[in-house]
């Protein structure tokens, strides 16, 4: 009896215990990743997400809208009579400005401009079209003129296309002619030819606005380019311990910006969530069936398939690494030899892809920041860097390799190397922190990077935000000095 | 002992505005005699506006100068009335400052219609300093456009 009593039991744990290990396995571990979400997630994506697809007006759009929202100018200067004026995106009047310009650029570039003459001209006439009235349209990076034109009159090819390849701005100058003429000024950025073409165009009523626009926003700052106080030439009476780009455009008085506060995603506030991870591995095309995944003490959830690895850290990382002699992901259709075009359409819509499925803000603040040119040191192999920008000020990211971009990726003819993005949103707080004035920076440099051997040449310097341990962000200057980046606070 | 610290406090006292002197900042005169002129050489070189007599149709002008480390430079607008160069104050903030590391100093004057006198001053102290007048002619907008329809009928 008592025998039958022990069997009986012993039977009963035994089942159990094969109930609780049998539920752990199916319900925790590979067998069915994500437990019960496999099946909600499966029919939200698979289902569910494609039918509201064909009705929803928020589509990802073509490469050309992709293009036009993610290469935006960095500044925009317009000039009346010697008042100047700088906009920054987040200006009110930025987009009013933005428009004027590209309204006039984009019908010079598709011909619908009846060209009244194509000069080649010297630095000199540059210079003299960037003093009288005139609006300067900054992007603040070399880009390849077909991406150039793509972006601002939705076609890669125009008759420019000859003597353009690469452009880095514009200059629209109405001080050329006494008749109805305006003159688009163009460097381009291979040659250094410099092109003016004057079209008949309505130049009182562009002038006008260009007054009204002037007279409408207030003057804050002060500021004036490096050639019109000769900060670009050596000096033959004195030794120049620096040197500034000639059109690299100094702000001379102390400013002031808002601190901004960074904020983790809800997706990522407790434990990442299984949608967005759904999300994620999607775009990056990771088979959840064959997959190896591992969860890091760190939380970080690691996937592992086909020669690469992605990690998502509770943190708001996200990283995408092919192993060494590994392709990456295929993310190009393209038959064609690869070159910067391919690579940047890639990019756009890779990045676009992913962050479609983050909160909107995210997509709405990425501004592409890097040069878009081609080069011959590693065929068809390009970096192409996104920051998320608060009023046209970039943010970068404290890590222990350096100062990161919001996004680097990396493409090797059309396959995805590696990719790392910070997946965070930023809050502008009411407290605002002031900016030493840029020649003070330049003091800090000098002090630390000047060895009376040769003057520092700035190439670049602009304001940006860094983010730190602490999730609070000041401005600081960013400079590239001698082709290296420093930051300045 | 009340008046034991009344001396301790006179002493003390005598002893913070004997301090004071020694620490007494150097600021630039408000305002020079029309008739300035350098008392050292090498404390500026103008850097821009490059020639000493300019012409412009702009409102507003860049000034940068090229002058050693701790220098003050100041920028002073000729007062026809009373004679002299008064230093430049825009929002309550006078147009100066000590040249740092970079040894560069820029600034931007306002202009007038006609004739504008101006001068920089780079001193080391008040009794050594440099100093460079210029001047500028504002031009009429519409003088120039006349000037440059002339030339697009003469070379068309």
């Amino acid at each position: 009896m008592v025998k039958k009593v022990m069997k009986n039991t012993l039977l009963i744990s035994l089942v159990l215990l094969a109930v609780v290990l049998a539920s752990q396995i199916w319900f925790n571990s590979y067998f069915l990743p994500g437990g019960y979400d496999f099946f909600f997630s499966g029919i939200q994506h698979y289902i569910v997400n494609p039918i509201q697809s064909l009705f929803s007006q928020n589509s990802d759009g073509s490469f050309s809208q992709n293009l036009k929202k993610l290469y935006r100018p960095e500044k925009i200067i317009l000039n009346d009579s010697g008042e100047r004026r700088v906009l920054t995106e987040g200006q009110e009047d930025y987009d009013t400005a933005y428009d004027l310009a590209n309204a006039i650029v984009s019908r010079v570039l598709s011909g619908d401009y009846d060209t009244q003459s194509k000069t080649l001209v010297n630095m000199d006439a540059y210079m003299a079209a960037l003093k009288g009235k005139s609006i300067h349209v900054d992007y603040g990076k070399a880009c390849d003129y077909r991406l150039f034109s793509f972006g601002v009159c939705g076609e890669s090819q125009s008759h420019l296309s000859g003597e353009l390849s690469a452009v880095g701005g514009y200059v629209i100058s109405l001080q050329d002619s006494i008749m109805d003429d305006i003159s688009v000024y163009m460097i381009d950025q291979k040659s250094g030819n410099i092109y003016r073409y004057t079209v008949e165009s309505e130049k009182v009523n562009v002038g006008n606005q260009i007054t009204e626009l002037v007279q409408k926003i207030s003057s804050e700052g002060l500021h004036s380019y490096s050639f019109e106080l000769n900060f670009h030439k050596e000096q033959e009476n004195a030794a120049s311990k620096i040197l500034f780009e000639p059109m690299l455009l100094m702000e001379l008085m102390p400013l002031e910006a808002n601190e901004l506060q960074s904020q983790q995603l809800a997706e990522f506030g407790h434990g990442i969530s299984e949608d967005l991870i759904n999300d994620v591995l999607r775009t990056f095309s990771v088979n959840t069936r064959s997959m190896w995944r591992y969860t890091e003490m760190t939380g970080a959830r690691v996937f592992v398939e086909n020669d690469a690895t992605l990690t998502l850290h509770p943190d708001g990382l996200i990283e995408y690494q092919a192993v060494e002699g590994g392709r990456g992901l295929d993310i190009s259709d393209a038959d064609t030899p690869y070159d910067i075009y391919a690579a940047t359409d890639n990019a756009v819509e890779f990045v676009t892809k992913l962050c479609s499925d983050m909160p909107p803000e995210f997509l709405e603040n990425l501004r592409i920041r890097t040069d878009l040119l081609d080069h011959t040191d590693r065929q068809g192999v390009y970096t192409i860097c996104f920051d998320y920008c608060v009023d046209g000020i970039p943010v970068r990211h404290k890590t222990a390799d350096g100062y990161a971009h919001t996004i680097e990726l990396e493409i090797d003819n059309g396959y995805l190397k590696s990719y790392r993005q910070f997946v965070r949103s930023y809050i502008k707080t009411e407290q605002k922190t002031s900016v030493v004035p840029m020649l003070s920076a330049a003091d800090i440099l000098v002090d630390s990077l000047y060895n009376e051997a040769e003057p520092l040449q700035v190439q670049r310097i602009h304001l940006c935000y860094v983010e730190n341990e602490t999730g609070k962000l000041t401005p600081v200057w960013n400079a590239v000095v001698d082709a290296t980046e420093h930051f300045v606070q | 002992m009340m008046k034991r610290m009344i001396r301790i406090g006179a002493a003390m006292f005598a002893l913070v505005i004997l301090l004071s002197l020694c620490f007494q900042v150097y600021a630039s005169p408000d305002v020079l005699p029309g008739t300035v002129v350098s008392t050292a050489e090498g404390y500026l070189n103008l850097l821009s506006p490059e020639q000493l007599t300019t012409s412009t149709t702009n409102k507003s002008l860049p000034v940068s100068a090229l002058a050693p480390d701790g220098t003050e430079v100041t920028v002073y607008r000729y007062n026809i009335s009373t004679g002299n160069y008064h230093k430049i104050v825009k929002n309550e903030v006078p147009l100066e400052a000590i040249v740092g590391a970079t040894s560069l100093f820029a600034g931007r004057v306002d202009l007038t219609p006609g004739l504008n006198k101006f001068l920089i001053r780079g001193a080391r102290d008040e009794n050594t300093y440099t100093v460079v007048p210029f001047e500028v002619n504002v031009l009429n907008e519409g003088f120039m456009d006349r000037i440059k329809g002339v030339i697009s009928v003469i070379f068309g």
